[in-house]
């Protein structure tokens, strides 16, 4: 339904698209400027899909970027993302005299977790690149993870500065850089400065659902668990049912654990195990049974997408949690582009260029189909993996509770319980305080504390 | 209580089975392929065990002792053996499938915990080793296993392995038992001597205990500091802690000293009653620690140190500062130690007289003290003392302890202390390293005791004679005298002692010269008032003699010979001298008549004196005998001297004396001298029969038969020659006598019997110089000239034959003559060869003129009617001949000169011989030599 309405209203626009790089087709030689213009012009066409194969064939053959094509492979960049060019082996991207080519090359680095090799790349580009806003956006993430956070600090605050709000895709970087200079300043431990910098994340943004589980954990380590609980009981809230996840339980429950309210980290230990133990394998046997055959992981996000179902088995879940992905929405994004662009080439059958560029289309946008699946497919592993951690954390969690009671009853200890005192918090300016009646407003999501006292002695 | 920590236990099992499923669910979640998970089921396990045992002990404990030991341990400890069999397979499986496995220490320790709960202490201790050396430093279980280390170390006592395991476990580690092993620290410190620390480990733990987190030791702290406290000396600050916790610590010093004591760890125990009593100001107290201490002391057998605190419970006793209960304890102690040194003093084991007289002396002290605390028995005490020391051989304080108790008992009236005391004196005086001094000094009061006790009895018999002895020797021959009547008075029969009494009674007389009271013992013995035996009666008549002579000769020592002569006669007249006076009296007259120059009588006193003497006296005054007899000799009496000389002689000669020799000479020369051969040879043949040396007697009788020869006794001399010559040692010395008798017979033409002894005289020299003997010049002459007598015939043959021509003849004739020259030559050198000096000279002599005068005929022969040139040819042919010959007679002379020279011989054909001597003058006295007398005579 979605898809059909776009293909519509962009049907007349595209066909003067499709006869401007056929002329530019026509003058074809073997020269690399004929291969650069012909590049260019499907750009100028906005036919950033179509032109992928193209680009991945200059690529290949190591062929120099001219400024303009430099140009034009940041605007396909921009617009389907980086993701179809990261797969390309790196033997032909390492060597480019392209800012992009070295930019979606520091892409693939930082995802091997090559963070100086991916900075040394970034780094050879100049300050007057399109894509600059990422480029600070990864510089920072890069230099944090290599704890330089003051250079961190920079290129997140360059990265907000220069992201400009009314491009979507760069509304979002900067968001990200929000939260990442929040988590730049929690890396470098100073958890009062990063508690008010995470304040800083609107709740509107599609990042802030994830910032509040750091910004639990950052009042977990200020000692400050009645918080830490106040914020991850924001995600019971309906709005953001979908927002569950194992080490949101696990937090909840060493916070518990913390206090020393046993018997509450032991409940959320036993029902964690209850609860998804039965999920946990049917996962584990998805995930075994399909191994890496990408295409169904897209087939299983698409026929999710297709039955809107609301009744929800984990499974499900999972995939709507994907769904809320904002990376996931740019690829598929993406893809929508490429099925669009597929459409309007299949309009013009006739025409051999036609043919030939539908023919490209198509393998690319199979190849943003394998992309879509295996990121499912690597969401859904990380999140086994994520179980499968909690199960342990679980399990250690009770034998601490366990542990605990049992040095209890060796020392000879009365129990003592008495829950939820406000006077137990302490506050900042930008938070609230509400007593937790299990009601969930909207403007107060992530600012609930808990009240409960420790009964550590 | 005790239900509460059943239910708690209960409480505790139900969460650990709950931990154990839920790591059991973990495990098998992810497989069981982490070692993690099996290792907290081997903990879980393993603290299960643990409470179980605590429950099954707690259980077993409270069983009645019979049901007990009935009971089968395995099956009553299976629940918790089971659950430690669990955690081992578990651990064993870690071991066996993760050896690297980075908690293989917590693996190591869960061994070892369930082996040194087997009581298997040995593999426990491997496995904690390992747990240690395996596990992160610092790490809990690495804490954990040094203090199960430390507790096995602890228990088997080694301390000072234990120590650093413990100090630096508990400085990281504190659970709830820290307060427990922290006590055991503070032992480990104890016994390793750290006393300071143990305290304050101590003091540490009794703090701690007080939080009910940590296992209450304050009981146990409060029971043993003292004994830390007491031990190391540090009482005040014991008793300081104790008064915080209201307790009176010096009440319990007696306790903790016992308490050490039972532990056989008896030098703590000591120091404890040591610092006690430098502490505690208290008579009654201190006297409490000082009775302990002999306690103590006498347990362990030091004697010294018993002595030394009975010696301050007995200043305490003096003071009248002991109850009758301590008093009676102290009696005790005194009367079993003093019993118990005595049984050592008296028992053989200390050969060392060192330790034994210590023994002794312990002893007596205590016995010593037994006569303060019991004084109605202080001779028993006092006899006590005196058979230790007798025991120890101190005879001397044996004496004087026996005594006291004697004078003691008698006073007490204790007849059998008396008895025994008396019995112990007499043994005392027995003893010979008891000094003479000592023994003078007990004799008297002893046997005075005894013989006051008992006069009739054997011993009282014998007692008397050594009360006598003991009087007489003191010079108390007056209480000695009376003693004889009171023995005489006792045992009337007993002659012999009696007598024996007498005789040293009459001695004394004798020495003082109190020859009335000898007489009056004479007397008194004749009147019968003392019967002796008649041997002794003439003794006493000897005696008197006996004190003639003294008188004698103290006369002749203050210089008075006259008086001494007189009184020697008057011995040697009266009927009552004894042999031994009158031969004594005789060599005494002998000696003084010779001090005064009397000769006749000295000569007959010494002969008289000789005659009586037996030879041993002889012997011991020959030099005086032969003083006289050279006296003798110097004043001419030579028949005199040799008459007192041959007597000397016949009375030693059975003797080894050297003197006899001196004798025989001096006897025989002088006999020889005065031409008394008939004495002489008797006293050669008694000089061979009292075995005078070979030689002196020999030469004795070469020195006799020269006088037979001058006295023309003959046939005594060829005798005389005859006997030498059986022995060969004197043939060279006979050739001389021989020939003398040979020159004798052929003087009276006995010939056959000149040939028998010519005969004789060659075999003699022959063997003598065969066998190289010293054969006397004068008698080599005479064989020399003997030998010389063969060359005169070939002499005579010599100057018989003439030279003559014809031709033939001559050659014939100067032939015969040169053999008779050679012949002549050989007889000379065999001459020459018996070293005889005449004989030498001689030869050459007669060799010379034979040689000289044939030179001479050749040179004057002339034959006749030979032409001149057979005379040339006949001159020069006799020149070949005779110069050789000159030359020869040259060489004779020249070797008779060398001879001459060489051999020193003088003799008067010395000039014939040597041409060069011609002109030589020669001096002759116109004297014949003087023969001196033998006895100097003329």
């Amino acid at each position: 339904m979605f898809l059909r309405i776009v293909v519509l209203n962009l049907f007349i626009t595209q066909l003067f698209a499709i006869s401007n790089i056929e002329d530019a087709y026509s003058k074809r030689s073997k020269s690399v400027n004929w291969y650069r213009s012909f590049i260019n012009q499907m750009i100028a066409e906005k036919k950033y899909y179509t032109a992928v194969y193209w680009f991945k064939d200059y690529i290949g053959k190591g062929r120099p970027f001219s400024k303009e094509l430099d140009t034009s492979l940041a605007r396909v960049i921009l617009a389907i993302g980086a993701s179809q060019f990261e797969y390309l082996p790196s033997r032909y991207l390492e060597n480019s005299n392209s800012a992009t080519v070295q930019y979606i090359y520091a892409k693939k680095l930082m995802k091997r977790n090559r963070y100086k090799e991916a900075l040394d790349q970034v780094n050879r580009i100049g300050p007057r690149h399109m894509l600059m806003p990422f480029i600070y956006h990864m510089k920072g993430v890069l230099y944090s993870a290599q704890k330089q956070y003051d250079r961190a600090r920079i290129n997140f605050e360059d990265c907000v500065r220069s992201s400009d709000v009314s491009k979507p895709r760069e509304k979002l970087n900067k968001e990200y850089c929000i939260a990442g200079l929040a988590r730049n300043t929690y890396g470098s431990r100073n958890l009062e400065k990063s508690e008010s910098q995470y304040l800083d994340v609107p709740k509107s943004s599609r990042v802030w659902p994830q910032i509040l589980y750091e910004e639990a954990w950052n009042s977990y380590y200020r000692g400050k668990y009645n918080r830490t609980l106040g914020k991850l009981v924001t995600y019971k809230a309906p709005v953001l049912d979908h927002m569950f996840g194992p080490k949101i339980e696990v937090l909840n429950a060493i916070s518990y654990l913390k206090m020393c309210l046993y018997n509450d980290a032991q409940q959320i230990s036993d029902q964690f195990w209850n609860r998804y133990q039965g999920d946990y394998r049917r996962l584990r046997s998805l995930l075994l049974s399909k191994r890496n055959d990408h295409y169904y992981f897209y087939k299983l996000i698409v026929d999710f997408e297709k039955s809107g179902t609301t009744s929800r088995s984990y499974l499900e879940n999972l995939l709507k949690n994907i769904t809320l992905d904002s990376r996931y929405q740019a690829i598929r994004d993406s893809f929508i582009l490429g099925a669009d662009e597929l459409q309007v080439i299949k309009g013009f059958r006739s025409s051999k260029l036609a043919r030939m560029l539908e023919k490209r289309l198509e393998d690319t946008l199979k190849d943003q189909q394998q992309i879509i699946g295996a990121f499912v497919r690597r969401v859904l592993h990380e999140h086994y993996q994520d179980l499968n951690e909690a199960f342990e954390s679980m399990s250690y969690i009770k034998l601490e509770v366990l542990s605990q009671r049992k040095k209890q009853l060796y020392s000879f200890e009365d129990k003592r319980e008495k829950r939820g005192d406000v006077k137990y918090l302490e506050r900042n300016a930008k938070q609230y305080f509400w007593d937790f009646n299990g009601e969930f407003w909207a403007d107060e999501l992530g600012d609930y504390v808990f009240a409960l006292k420790s009964e550590c002695r | 209580m005790a239900s509460d920590i059943e239910e708690r236990r209960e409480k505790i099992i139900s969460i650990i089975n709950e931990e154990l499923n839920e790591v059991y669910r973990l495990s098998s979640h992810l497989n069981h392929r982490n070692p993690d998970h099996l290792l907290r089921m081997a903990e879980l396990n393993l603290e299960k065990a643990r409470l179980y045992r605590d429950k099954e002990n707690k259980e077993y404990l409270e069983l009645p002792t019979s049901k007990r030991r009935k009971l089968n341990k395995r099956s009553f400890f299976r629940e918790s053996n089971k659950y430690f069999d669990q955690a081992n397979t578990l651990c064993m499986k870690i071991v066996r499938n993760y050896p690297s496995y980075k908690s293989i220490g917590e693996v190591y320790y869960i061994i070892a915990y369930n082996a040194k709960e087997a009581n298997k202490n040995k593999t426990a201790e491997k496995y904690f080793k390992r747990a240690i050396s395996k596990s992160r430093p610092n790490s809990d279980v690495q804490l954990k296993s040094k203090i199960s280390l430390a507790e096995i170390y602890y228990n088997t006592k080694r301390y000072s392995s234990a120590i650093p395991l413990y100090s630096q476990a508990l400085s990281r580690h504190k659970d709830r038992w820290w307060t427990k092993d922290s006590f055991n620290l503070a032992w480990c410190y104890y016994r390793n001597n750290q006393h300071d620390r143990a305290i304050r480990k101590m003091q540490e733990v009794y703090t701690v205990s007080s939080d009910d987190k940590y296992v209450d030791m304050r009981d146990a702290v409060t029971r043993d500091i003292g004994q830390i406290y007491a031990t190391s000396g540090k009482i005040s600050e014991g008793i300081n802690f104790y008064e915080k916790l209201g307790i009176n610590f010096t009440d319990q010093l007696i306790d903790i000293a016992n308490v050490l004591n039972r532990e056989g760890r008896k030098a703590d125990a000591d120091k404890v009653l040591n610092y006690a009593e430098a502490y505690v100001k208290d008579t009654g107290k201190k006297a409490e620690i000082y009775l302990e201490q002999l306690v103590h002391d006498a347990q362990y057998n030091r004697y010294r140190d018993h002595l030394k605190n009975t010696r301050k419970l007995m200043a305490y006793f003096k003071a009248k500062k002991l109850s009758d209960k301590q008093v009676a304890a102290l009696t005790f102690q005194v009367q079993k130690m003093g019993a118990v040194i005595q049984k050592k003093v008296v028992s053989n084991i200390y050969k060392n007289s060192k330790t034994r007289r210590i023994y002794k002396s312990y002893a007596n002290e205590y016995f010593d003290f037994m006569q303060s605390l019991d004084p109605a028995k202080k001779s028993l005490y006092a006899f006590y003392q005196g058979e230790t020391s007798f025991a120890a051989k101190d005879y001397s304080e044996a004496m004087k302890y026996y005594n006291e108790a004697f004078d003691r008992a008698r006073k007490e009236n204790n007849s059998a202390v008396m008895k025994n005391s008396m019995e112990g004196l007499l043994a005392g005086l027995g003893q010979r390293s008891l000094s003479s001094k000592e023994k003078e000094s007990y004799y008297i009061p002893v046997y005075e005791n005894y013989l006051s006790m008992d006069s009739k009895s054997d011993r009282a018999e014998m007692l008397y004679t050594k009360l006598f002895k003991a009087y007489y020797d003191k010079g108390d021959y007056d209480n000695a005298e009376k003693t004889l009547y009171r023995y005489h008075r006792d045992f009337p029969k007993n002659h012999k002692t009696k007598e024996a009494m007498i005789a040293n009674l009459m001695e004394i007389s004798k020495k003082k010269g109190d020859h009335v009271k000898i007489r009056d013992w004479v007397a008194r013995i004749d009147a019968g008032d003392f019967v002796v035996s008649p041997q002794y009666k003439l003794k006493l008549q000897q005696l008197l003699t006996n004190i003639q002579i003294e008188e004698v000769q103290t006369k002749l020592e203050k210089g008075d010979k006259k008086e001494a002569l007189i009184g020697y006669h008057k011995i040697v007249k009266d009927q009552y001298s004894t042999k031994k006076s009158k031969i004594n009296a005789k060599y005494n007259l002998a000696a003084l008549y010779y001090e005064l120059g009397n000769v006749d009588k000295s000569y007959e006193w010494s002969l008289n004196a000789i005659e009586e003497m037996d030879a041993k006296d002889v012997e011991d005054f020959s030099d005086s005998f032969l003083s006289i007899s050279s006296y003798l000799f110097g004043m001419q009496y030579f028949e005199k001297s040799a008459s007192l000389s041959e007597k000397i002689l016949e009375k030693l000669c059975n003797t080894r004396s050297k003197k006899k020799r001196i004798a025989f000479r001096n006897s025989l020369y002088l006999y020889v001298a005065e031409n008394k051969l008939k004495e002489a040879q008797n006293v050669l043949k008694l000089g061979r029969s009292c075995k005078i040396r070979n030689s002196v007697v020999v030469d004795a009788t070469f020195e006799i038969i020269e006088k037979f020869w001058e006295h023309n006794l003959y046939q005594v001399y060829e005798q005389s020659l005859e006997n030498l010559s059986f022995s060969k040692k004197y043939w060279p010395k006979l050739l001389g006598p021989y020939s003398k008798l040979i020159a004798l017979h052929e003087k009276h033409q006995n010939m056959n019997r000149v040939s028998e002894l010519k005969s004789k005289r060659q075999q003699l020299f022959d063997w003598s110089i065969r066998n190289k003997k010293d054969i006397p010049v004068s008698s080599l002459n005479i064989m020399a000239m003997e030998e010389m007598k063969k060359l005169d015939p070939i002499v005579s043959n010599l100057e018989s034959t003439k030279l003559s021509f014809p031709e033939d003849t001559f050659n014939q004739l100067m032939q015969r003559k040169l053999k008779l020259l050679e012949k002549l030559t050989d007889q000379a050198v065999r001459v020459q060869s018996l070293g005889a000096p005449e004989g030498i000279v001689q030869s050459f002599k007669v060799l010379i003129n034979a040689y000289s005068n044939f030179v001479q005929e050749m040179k004057t022969f002339k034959p006749t009617g030979k032409s001149k040139e057979f005379m040339d040819s006949f001159n020069q042919a006799m020149a070949g001949v005779y110069v050789p010959l000159e030359q020869k007679v040259k060489n004779f002379q020249v070797e008779a000169k060398a001879a001459i020279v060489k051999n020193d011989i003088l003799s008067n054909s010395n000039a014939d011989v040597i041409y060069d001597m011609k002109d030589s003058n020669r001096f002759y006295s116109k004297y014949s030599g003087v023969v001196m007398h033998r006895g100097g005579k003329r």
